[in-house]
């Protein structure tokens, strides 16, 4: 190396050292800058782990009080697995974002939470006691939206004389119910480290390159708020996704019971904060995205990324509030409010899936965009 | 080196014939061939190879300056399929009608079917290529160009009506596709198909293969600055990608839009580019060890780009399980992945897995399962090194 050059790369370098760049690429952060595997532990032994264990039980309450209800169909016993049907449902909100490893394997979102249903298909299914529901073409039969078809259709009353005029009705109700326990019981014990164990694999997945488990979480969490929560649950009933523009109220979640979306959704946020927080299934504080974000410094404009995130979060939570009556009436006749809660999880999406992952190194890869 | 060779060769022929022929240069490839001279007096003066013993990061290659690559048929043919494929892509609107004659003289390449003089001039064809020029093949084409238009003829305007047992157009958000009534995407099959059996056949079997590499590399072809050897292996490369600057250009379409998508995960695009270099490189110099090795090469990593776009439209198809436009979209094309692999030299999985690959998934995909898809997936990760990857691709 001449001198000349040696000049040459010393300016290079205090040049460098003071250029702005406008418009920086996604990269590594430093690994000892925050401790990837303590947020990896803590998702993997508290929040998912446990999340799946309460889901199941929540399933198996709901199976054993179907089998009570279909065994003797009366008011009361209606309303206990009612009961149980929205806590299982409930519950189901705070794991539906775990859409990947054995959650993604067992395809289980979809197997379990598709709306709104095919009333007239289930019908037919009943009469012709088609009870093989493992087709895709088959996902809108079955899961929690039928479940609530055929118990909140119509009248309690009615109900239960539906279901004591025809056991066919029974026999389809049981095996909806049974599978949405076993598809639970499955992918916990994927999961479980007694078991299948998937949540070693989980915490050993460090970095945050593709298939990294910092990498899949945040790409999944992404997802889901996108397509799930903020078009599924807002924009799709309330006609923000359809060419004409006009309200679906039919394709609300849990549309026949009507006063308990608003509810779902709110769980379904829940969900996504604890990942962000690191709030253990025991309500506790662990390590989550806040902390790795404020350990690398990740700002948003001139306020830290962290605190633009949890105030996007509560402005979400006050957008749900703010919706009046039930989401199913609120389409139709408080749309405008419907459109708040929907540009809400947009803003949401944008900390989320722009400023989010370029500050950890993690590349959005869901949208995977081939363009034909 | 070469020049010491002929000096020896020369000398050689000066002892071996001592008969009084007209002496001269007699090398064909020299800048001096004499075609009169009858013995070699050592006065050759080679063809300089310019870019002789370093192997260059782009496919450039020249000879006295000039280019010694042409692979224009291929590209032509790559520029055919990408017009197919939009002319095919239209009636995803529907109301829009294809027209059967059409797509087949563009098959044929008859009637000048396509937009510019370039295409409706030149020689080249799809259809005589595919496969090896295999009838039961070209007639599986010919068929699914018939039933996309008669498809397509059913469609009317502002109808997204493509529904289990119903052919027509399937929607989801911005995207939409013509489907049959099982939910094959004409388009698909058609479009990824042909990528298998033109493509992919004429680059592994075809061009890399000792038919057309067991050919003469001493002389310039008549009028050519290329060897036939050389000429050869350009058009391997120019059916993988019509960019010399792959992957700074050519991720647009085919394989090289396939290999770059991958990339991330199996390192393709330089394994590949790479080794087209090395392999031309080496043709230069006669180092044959070398061109087979690269040969070798870009048969296994063609494989895996193959292999693992299957395995990642069938991950896609899980992804999306309950989006019927998406799901069938993500299946036609990981069906029509699957099907190629055939086509490859000496395919890690026989004809016969192949088709039990496809019986697997079923011939309806509004009725597919995901544990038949999971099945598909595991088989596929016998291919090459997917195994570790398929949970990612």
């Amino acid at each position: 190396m001449n001198k000349g050059f040696l000049l040459f790369l010393f300016a290079a370098i205090l040049l460098a050292g003071c250029k702005k760049d406008p418009d920086p690429e996604p990269t590594q952060p430093d690994s000892a800058s925050y401790d990837q595997q303590s947020l990896l532990n803590n998702w993997g032994d508290e929040i998912i782990v446990p999340g799946y264990f309460a889901y199941t039980q929540a399933t198996s309450d709901q199976k054993s009080f179907a089998d009570a209800f279909i065994s003797d169909p009366t008011e009361s016993s209606l309303q206990a697995f009612s009961d149980k049907w929205k806590t299982s449902q409930k519950t189901w909100q705070s794991v539906s974002l775990f859409e990947f490893g054995p959650g993604s394997d067992h395809v289980i979102r979809a197997n379990t939470n598709i709306y709104p249903c095919d009333t007239t298909q289930i019908e037919k299914n009943i009469q012709n006691g088609n009870l093989d529901l493992s087709g895709a073409s088959r996902l809108d039969e079955k899961g929690y939206a039928a479940i609530d078809y055929l118990l909140h259709h119509a009248t309690a009353a009615e109900v239960v004389q539906e279901f004591k005029a025809d056991s066919k009705r029974g026999d389809y109700l049981k095996a909806l119910v049974a599978e949405v326990d076993q598809l639970a019981q499955t992918v916990y014990q994927e999961w479980n480290s007694g078991s299948g164990n998937h949540v070693a694999e989980f915490k050993s997945a460090t970095g945050s390159n593709v298939g990294s488990s910092l990498g899949i979480m945040i790409n999944s969490v992404n997802m889901h708020l996108e397509r799930f929560l903020r078009d599924g649950k807002v924009g799709i009933p309330n006609g923000e996704r359809s060419f004409s523009g006009d309200p679906l109220p039919g394709h609300v979640e849990a549309a026949y019971k009507g006063d308990v979306s608003k509810e779902f959704i709110r769980a379904n946020l829940k969900g996504l904060e604890n990942i962000y927080l690191g709030t253990k299934q025991d309500g506790s504080n662990g390590m989550g995205l806040d902390d790795a974000l404020n350990s690398l410094g990740a700002k948003h404009g001139d306020q830290a990324l962290d605190a633009a995130i949890k105030s996007q979060i509560a402005s979400c939570y006050s957008a749900i509030d703010a919706v009046p009556g039930t989401m199913k009436e609120a389409v139709v006749q408080d749309s405008d409010k419907v459109s708040e809660l929907f540009k809400e999880f947009q803003k949401l999406v944008i900390l989320l899936k722009a400023d989010m992952p370029s500050s950890l190194g993690v590349l959005i890869t869901y949208q995977d965009n081939d363009g034909d | 080196m070469t020049k010491v060779r002929f000096l020896v060769v020369g000398l050689a022929m000066v002892a071996a014939f001592s008969s009084c022929k007209k002496e001269g240069c007699t090398d064909p490839t020299a800048t001096n061939y004499d075609s009169d001279a009858k013995e070699d007096d050592g006065s050759c003066i080679a063809a300089t190879v310019d870019s002789k013993y370093t192997q260059p990061s782009t496919y450039v290659f020249t000879r006295n300056n000039e280019t010694s690559v042409s692979y224009s048929g291929q590209t032509n043919r790559l520029d055919m399929l990408s017009e197919m494929t939009s002319y095919l892509k239209s009636a995803n609107t529907p109301g829009t009608s294809l027209d059967a004659t059409k797509l087949l003289n563009m098959y044929a390449n008859e009637n000048s079917p396509w937009s510019t003089a370039d295409l409706n001039e030149s020689s080249k064809q799809l259809k005589n290529k595919t496969a090896g020029g295999d009838a039961s093949i070209q007639a599986y084409f010919e068929g699914l160009m018939n039933a996309a238009a008669a498809g397509s003829d059913s469609t009317v305007t502002g109808q997204y009506d493509g529904a289990n047992g119903k052919i027509g157009v399937v929607q989801s958000g911005t995207k939409a596709y013509l489907m049959d009534a099982k939910g094959m995407e004409y388009t698909q099959l058609i479009e990824k198909g042909l990528m298998g059996a033109v493509f992919y056949h004429q680059i592994t079997n075809v061009y890399l293969g000792s038919g057309k590499m067991d050919v003469d590399n001493e002389s310039l072809v008549d009028g050519k600055n290329y060897t036939k050897m050389e000429h050869h292996w350009d058009e391997a490369f120019g059916y993988f990608t019509s960019a010399p600057d792959f992957p700074a250009n050519g991720t647009d379409r085919f394989w090289g839009k396939y290999s770059n998508s991958r990339d991330g995960l199996l390192g393709t695009n330089s394994a590949i580019m790479t080794a087209y270099l090395k392999g031309r490189t080496a043709i230069i110099n006669k180092d044959y060890t070398a061109r087979d090795e690269a040969i070798a090469e870009i048969r296994k990593q063609l494989e895996r780009v193959c292999a693992g776009t299957a395995i990642h439209y069938l991950n896609s198809a899980k992804a999306d399980f309950a989006d019927d436009a998406l799901r069938n979209h993500t299946l036609s094309e990981a069906r029509a992945f699957i099907n190629d692999l055939r086509f490859g030299y000496e395919p890690s999985l026989s004809g016969a897995q192949l088709d039990a690959i496809l019986a697997k998934l079923g011939d309806n995909n509004y009725e597919v399962k995901t544990a038949d898809i999971d099945w598909a997936i595991d088989q596929l990760g016998a291919i090459q090194d997917l195994a570790s990857h398929k949970a990612n691709l």
